[in-house]
């Protein structure tokens, strides 16, 4: 069913009503007709930061080009409005053609972190289906999930029928025409899903189960009989050859992203130990600039955007950076078009770049030194040293920026006292190199102002420290303080995360599949959101755990090498013991070079697929 | 050359905000690739100037903004080029060559019409609405608070901003009331101090109101801000 004009007559009583409307320009609104393939894309947070997930685009036009399909777009309404759907029964539905969930075939969630994960159960309740997979019927949608937390779906595993592992457009099509096939023989969904297990990279949660030892360990992984034991993870071998769209959807409302988005290259090799995105999206592969230059001409002309952003989990590691940003200027500049930066290094060579591109808005840089001393950064393998840090900042002010803002983490293996005592340290020399820039510079500058902002490490799984101890909430309450008390004063301002939300971060993170009860109970509560600080409710939480009689700290203990995980179900490429290499490496101290630059480290993931590292400058 | 510009925000587009459809403008002419002036400084942004704001929910025939382009077009042609690279709902109807200098269109435009459509609980006879529409507006003051989104309430008097009302047909009445720099009234704002009065007349639905365009005040008359003697120089 359509619910357009329920809903076009009851919008104006919400907050920012253009969240769900859709008819952006771009729009792909095909046909509704019954041989169709009819796919919702869903991302389980609010339409501006869906909007601006890089993942779902390449989907949606991947999906569309296809003459069988069709693919729509939903995302979680804000509380306001999903009040107003629940009082006016106005369904879950799609910004293209206002169907309701359950009209379509398939709804496929992008996960892309764990405190989004209420919002799907909401999704799914608001579409008027049952939240756990074995009590919906035959009728509704197969509900299937893929993206960056995929690596560890367990959690989760109760609600979502089939996860995609890895990268979906290099399978995704494959994956749906064979659904095709197998539901035009009118097989119940159980046998679907069995066949689907079949193909690579799909793993089909209902088809596996765990038994338990004490403390939180996990005594084995099952198995039925004829069902692979491990998923492993797809990728596209290619990007040149991979699928970008250039007809990018043009939001009304300002997103995250409100320009042409130009991935420039795919996974990271630098192997900083606590990074999960740096090991699951190996191996690093590069698009060349021509076909980089061709994307952003027609996705330029299509949009109407006057920015283009280079994204990449490392930018300045694109080996011909300077090559492609010179071609970018000399060829877009003309028309006012900026180009940034999604990330910068911490080395001078970085600023002076974003320099040269970033003509405009001097607003403020960020650099990311992770750790507060030397050792400490060795520990995690981030590859930077404190002179590195001065002369970046001391360019970033000679060129004109006033503000900068310095990232750290807490909590991280082997941390002491001194290592804050090194944050601290670190960002008054930053300040102090500012104002001494400040004061001789003969243009006007503004205030120098220093932000520190602080996360909470939290160990991820298929990182070398998947297996290291979360702080305790009292430790990191300590830290803060700590942290607070030293970074007052004149151009100095810290900021830090919610302790609770981190903690409850660390338990999904490496949770495993008893969790999906405890999520369930603390959605039926009411909590939503949790990604957003004001919308965080840890009692609500405390509570969920509490009645499911589950420890969340067992999920936050040091692990035994030995363990079994819940995740190693998923095979992502990187082998394990690569992974306990690292790990012991890092408890020397022990740093690991970048296999584009030096020598491989024999990780696994080349030879896992068979590929070669992909550099359009060549390797060094 | 400059140019005057009537478009016109239909149903689909009704909850898109004045600055969206700024932004939204600015990026058709970028995908048409239209001769657009800039304006100077660090941030250089097309310069477009646009009139009175247009709330969110609701649905216009006439809103205009005024477009600076470095070569002369004709207008045909330019009408066609905004509206071949513009999302549905979004219209462009209009362009009138405009000299430098003249009177912006927010000094200019002061009125906007509004043709709204009553549900009652009963139906009523033509008269009988007339009827009613004579004795609102032969009220004195006609008090209501107005809700401001992150202010506090304020209590104002509709009557001063509504220059004309008429029944114009059954269910179908006409306002023209102030816009711009020297205040506004809301539609919503009218139906709540109607159904105050006449508690039969239905919940205000933003489907149910047309803004038939935002004119110039002259005299007795409503003139669009391209009329020969607001452009002749």
């Amino acid at each position: 069913m359509q619910y357009k004009k329920k809903i076009m007559e009851n919008l104006y009583k919400v907050s920012s009503p253009e969240r769900y409307i859709g008819n952006e320009w771009n729009t792909i609104n095909k046909k509704w007709q019954a041989d169709k393939m009819k796919i919702a894309l869903a991302f389980p947070d609010v339409y501006e930061i869906g909007m601006s997930h890089l993942g779902l685009k390449i989907l949606y036009h991947l999906i569309n080009k296809e003459e069988n399909m069709l693919a729509e777009r939903v995302y979680a309404p804000w509380q306001d409005m999903e009040d107003l759907m629940r009082k006016k029964e106005i369904p879950l539905y799609t910004l293209e053609s206002y169907h309701e969930i359950k009209d379509f075939d398939i709804l496929a969630f992008t996960l892309q972190y764990e405190m989004s994960y209420s919002n799907i159960l909401n999704m799914l309740d608001l579409s008027g289906m049952n939240i756990y997979s074995e009590k919906r019927s035959e009728k509704d949608p197969l509900v299937i999930a893929g993206g960056a937390t995929v690596f560890n779906p367990e959690p989760i595993a109760d609600f979502i029928d089939l996860f995609f592992i890895g990268e979906a457009e290099s399978f995704i099509i494959t994956l749906f025409n064979k659904y095709q096939q197998l539901k035009n023989q009118d097989l119940p969904k159980k046998e679907i899903l069995f066949e689907l297990s079949k193909v690579d990279g799909v793993y089909v949660p209902s088809l596996y189960s765990e038994s338990y030892a004490d403390k939180g360990e996990i005594a084995a992984l099952h198995v039925q009989a004829g069902v692979k034991a491990k998923s492993k993870k797809q990728l596209v071998q290619n990007l040149d050859q991979a699928f970008y769209p250039t007809d990018f959807i043009v939001p009304y409302r300002d997103t995250v992203h409100e320009r042409v988005v130009l991935e420039i290259s795919r996974g990271c090799t630098r192997s900083c130990r606590f990074c999960a995105a740096g090991m699951t999206y190996r191996p690093s592969r590069e698009r060349s600039i021509d076909r980089l230059m061709e994307i952003a001409e027609k996705a330029l002309k299509s949009t109407g955007y006057d920015e283009i952003s280079l994204t990449s989990l490392s930018a300045m590691d694109y080996t011909k950076i300077e090559e492609l940003l010179k071609r970018m200027t000399a060829k877009f500049s003309q028309h006012k078009i900026s180009i940034s930066l999604s990330s910068l290094r911490v080395d001078e060579f970085s600023v002076e770049l974003a320099n040269e591109v970033q003509k405009v808005r001097k607003t403020g840089l960020t650099f990311a030194p992770e750790a507060g001393t030397q050792r400490l950064r060795d520990v995690i393998n981030k590859n930077i040293n404190e002179e590195d840090l001065y002369k970046a900042a001391r360019s970033a002010f000679e060129n004109g920026w006033s503000r900068i803002k310095l990232y750290f983490m807490i909590g991280l293996p082997t941390e002491t006292m001194d290592d804050l005592a090194g944050i601290v340290e670190l960002a008054k020399k930053v300040r102090d190199i500012g104002k001494e820039v400040r004061k001789k510079s003969k243009k006007r500058m503004r205030n120098i102002q220093i932000s520190v902002s602080v996360s909470t490490f939290v160990p991820k799984t298929f990182t070398p420290f998947q297996w290291v101890k979360m702080d305790d909430i009292e430790t990191i309450i300590k830290k803060h303080d700590y942290l607070r008390d030293n970074l007052r004063g004149h151009g100095l301002s810290f900021s830090w995360n919610d302790p609770e939300l981190s903690r409850l971060e660390g338990v999904i993170a490496r949770g495993d599949r008893r969790l999906s009860k405890v999520i369930a109970s603390a959605w039926e509560k009411g909590s939503r959101f949790e990604g957003w600080n004001e919308c965080f409710e840890a009692r609500i939480w405390g509570e969920a755990f509490r009645e499911n009689q589950i420890d969340p700290a067992e999920y936050l203990r040091e692990r035994k090498t030995s363990e079994i995980f819940s995740w190693d179900k998923i095979d992502i490429g990187v082998s394990k013991e690569f992974l306990l290499k690292e790990y012991k490496k890092s408890q020397a101290g022990d740093l690991t070079a970048d296999c584009r630059f030096e020598e491989c480290t024999s990780c696994a993931i080349c030879a896992n697929f068979g590929v070669d590292l992909e550099l359009v400058g060549g390797q060094k | 050359m400059n140019y005057r510009i009537k478009f016109e925000k239909l149903e689909d587009l009704m909850y898109i905000s004045h600055l969206q459809v700024m932004k939204t403008i600015r990026r058709i002419i970028r995908r048409a690739e239209l001769p657009a002036a800039f304006s100077q400084g660090f941030n250089p942004h097309i310069k477009i100037s646009m009139g009175p704001p247009l709330a969110v929910g609701l649905i216009s025939y006439g809103e205009y903004f005024d477009l600076e382009l470095k070569e002369e077009l004709v207008e045909s042609e330019l009408i066609k080029a905004l509206n071949q690279f513009s999302p549905k709902d979004l219209n462009f109807i209009k362009a009138v060559k405009i000299p430098e200098n003249i009177r912006s269109l927010s000094s200019l435009l002061d009125t906007a019409i509004y043709t709204i459509e009553f549900d009652f609980e009963r139906k009523k006879s033509w008269e009988e609405e007339k009827e009613i529409l004579q004795n609102f507006m032969q009220e004195e003051s006609i008090m209501i608070i107005r809700h401001r989104r992150k202010k506090s309430d304020r209590e104002i008097d509709l009557k001063k901003r509504i220059f004309s009302a008429e029944v114009i047909e059954e269910n179908k009445w006409r306002f023209a009331v102030v816009t711009g720099s020297r205040g506004n009234l809301r539609p919503e704002e009218l139906n709540r101090a109607l159904k105050a009065r006449y508690p039969e007349i239905k919940e205000f639905s933003p489907l149910n109101v047309l803004r038939e365009g935002v004119f110039v005040k002259d005299e007795d008359d409503f003139y669009p801000p391209y009329a020969e003697k607001f452009i002749g120089s």
